[in-house]
């Protein structure tokens, strides 16, 4: 019936401005003139910042998938001094985020105990000792040891420029954080002391 | 039909249409993209869990090769026996040149030492091929267990059942045996003191030596392998280490160390559709030698 309509409505008013109760849209099937500018604003500052800012959130897991990973590398070194000089040395972690858009800055490298009361807590900073009450058969223990690496991202999303708003056109800074349990609790026979102060 | 249906003869399109067609790629294109950052996260989540998996496995393997200490146990008789022999040995020597009369007794007492050189040879390869059975067991009970809880299946991707893994038995780099040099043999414990056969700053045999003896005791074997020895009364758990540190024994060595090897089938079926494997290695370390009984 539409179809119908609309077929005597051109015959009778081609190429006319005349519009129908039911829509805004002119009889021939132009757009509007509103329309493009409509839909250019549509895309350009909608559709395409979603989509580029879409991309942040898939290279955030990126990092936070390959950080866990390498952490829980860090905790199965010997010594945690080995730990420590794999962060300056074992550098694909670094690579592999540099490579999908993410600067990786400010690498913190800590251990966390956790004592047997509830509310015992020590974070040893990186180049510090474990103190004897909580190293394993201390006073504190059982503990449980994490080692936990802290670091600052920036994010970039797929378009980014130099500045601008973070997440649209500039990268988006932020802190990750991940940890693993410490695998070696065991003493160096040639030290005596234990690895994890080592 | 349609294209007709929403043309008319001359042409010109319907009034209707641009703004659904809009929408549909608008939300099309968010949904793709939402399925495959959801793809991704799950892909990321499996390989995670694939990781702690074999970790699981070496840790369970790695546990059940020093049962109630027996590597170390045997380490710890090898040593003694070495010593035993040696100081045999010795002993008749002094009674062929000092007291011939004790020389038969001094004898037996060299037999029965080198006897006992041998069935400890012979225990300890037994329990090499004990060893290897019960990880293998150990690992598979685990993985059993465990294998289940890696099927995902969704719309856009498929997670399988691990295949079988591969289990290999060795020891890790630079850690030397259990057994502390042996004193109250001087001529022995200066020739132990090489660098070859102990560590000066531990005072520890090195892994996987045969430390023969000179002479006619030459021909027997005295093998150590490397466990974690005991520290001021600290035992070393088991626990699991980095792959690259894990190495095949030499010979028939014992070992003293578990890496398991895991595969998973992983699919998309988004669109193309697409399939890989994800491979883990966990590598792990046997609970360490207790102190001398």
């Amino acid at each position: 019936m539409f179809a119908k309509r609309n077929t005597k409505f051109s015959t009778s008013f081609k190429r006319s401005t005349v519009r129908t109760k039911s829509s805004s849209r002119g009889i021939s099937g132009g757009t509007i003139a509103e329309f493009g500018a409509a839909f250019l604003v549509l895309v350009v500052f909608i559709f395409i910042p979603l989509v580029n800012a879409s991309f942040v959130v898939v290279r955030y897991y990126l990092a936070s998938g390959a950080l866990t990973e390498y952490v829980h590398r860090l905790s199965l070194t010997e010594k945690r001094s080995q730990a420590i000089s794999m962060l300056t040395t074992d550098t694909w972690w670094s690579d592999f985020s540099a490579n999908c858009g993410i600067t990786v800055t400010n690498k913190k490298l800590s251990l966390v105990i956790c004592g047997a009361d509830e509310g015992d807590k020590l974070t040893v900073p990186q180049g510090q000792d474990v103190p004897d009450d909580w190293l394993p058969g201390g006073t504190k223990g059982p503990c449980i040891y994490n080692i936990q690496l802290e670091v600052n991202v920036q994010v970039a999303p797929v378009y980014s420029g130099g500045s601008g708003l973070p997440g649209i056109n500039a990268p988006v800074p932020m802190q990750i954080a991940a940890h693993s349990n410490w695998e070696n609790l065991s003493r160096n026979p040639k030290t005596k002391r234990f690895f994890i102060n080592e | 039909m349609r294209t007709q249906q929403r043309m008319n003869r001359t042409g010109e399109r319907t009034s209707t249409g641009n703004m659904f067609v809009l929408s549909g790629v608008f939300m099309t294109s968010t949904g793709v993209a939402i399925i495959l950052a959801l793809s991704f996260a799950g892909l990321l989540f499996a390989f995670n869990r694939l990781q702690t998996t074999a970790d699981e496995l070496a840790i369970a393997g790695a546990r059940k090769l020093n049962e109630l200490d027996r590597i170390g146990q045997m380490n710890n008789m090898i040593a003694r026996s070495r010593q035993l022999v040696y100081a045999s040995r010795h002993q008749l020597e002094i009674a062929q040149t000092h007291f011939p009369q004790v020389v038969e007794l001094s004898q037996k007492l060299v037999d029965e030492a080198r006897d006992g050189a041998h069935e400890l040879d012979q225990q300890r390869l037994h329990l090499r091929g004990v060893n290897s059975s019960e990880v293998q067991t150990a690992v598979m009970e685990k993985f059993n267990q465990l294998k289940e809880r890696h099927a995902m299946v969704l719309p856009w991707i498929r997670v399988s059942i691990p295949e079988n893994p591969q289990i290999r038995i060795g020891y890790i780099d630079q850690v030397q045996s259990n057994v502390s040099l042996l004193e109250n043999l001087d001529e022995l414990q200066n020739a132990d003191q090489a660098p070859a056969v102990s560590d000066s700053q531990s005072k520890l045999y090195q892994e996987n030596i045969n430390p023969k003896l000179a002479g006619s005791d030459g021909d027997l074997n005295f093998k150590l392998s490397s466990l974690p020895a005991p520290v001021e009364n600290t035992v070393a758990p088991a626990r699991a280490t980095l792959a690259a540190s894990f190495k095949p024994v030499p010979n028939d060595d014992l070992q003293s160390a578990v890496q398991v090897e895991i595969v998973l089938q992983v699919e998309t079926m988004l669109g193309a559709a697409g399939s890989g494997k994800f491979h883990s290695i966990g590598t792990a370390l046997a609970t360490g030698a207790n102190n001398m009984q």
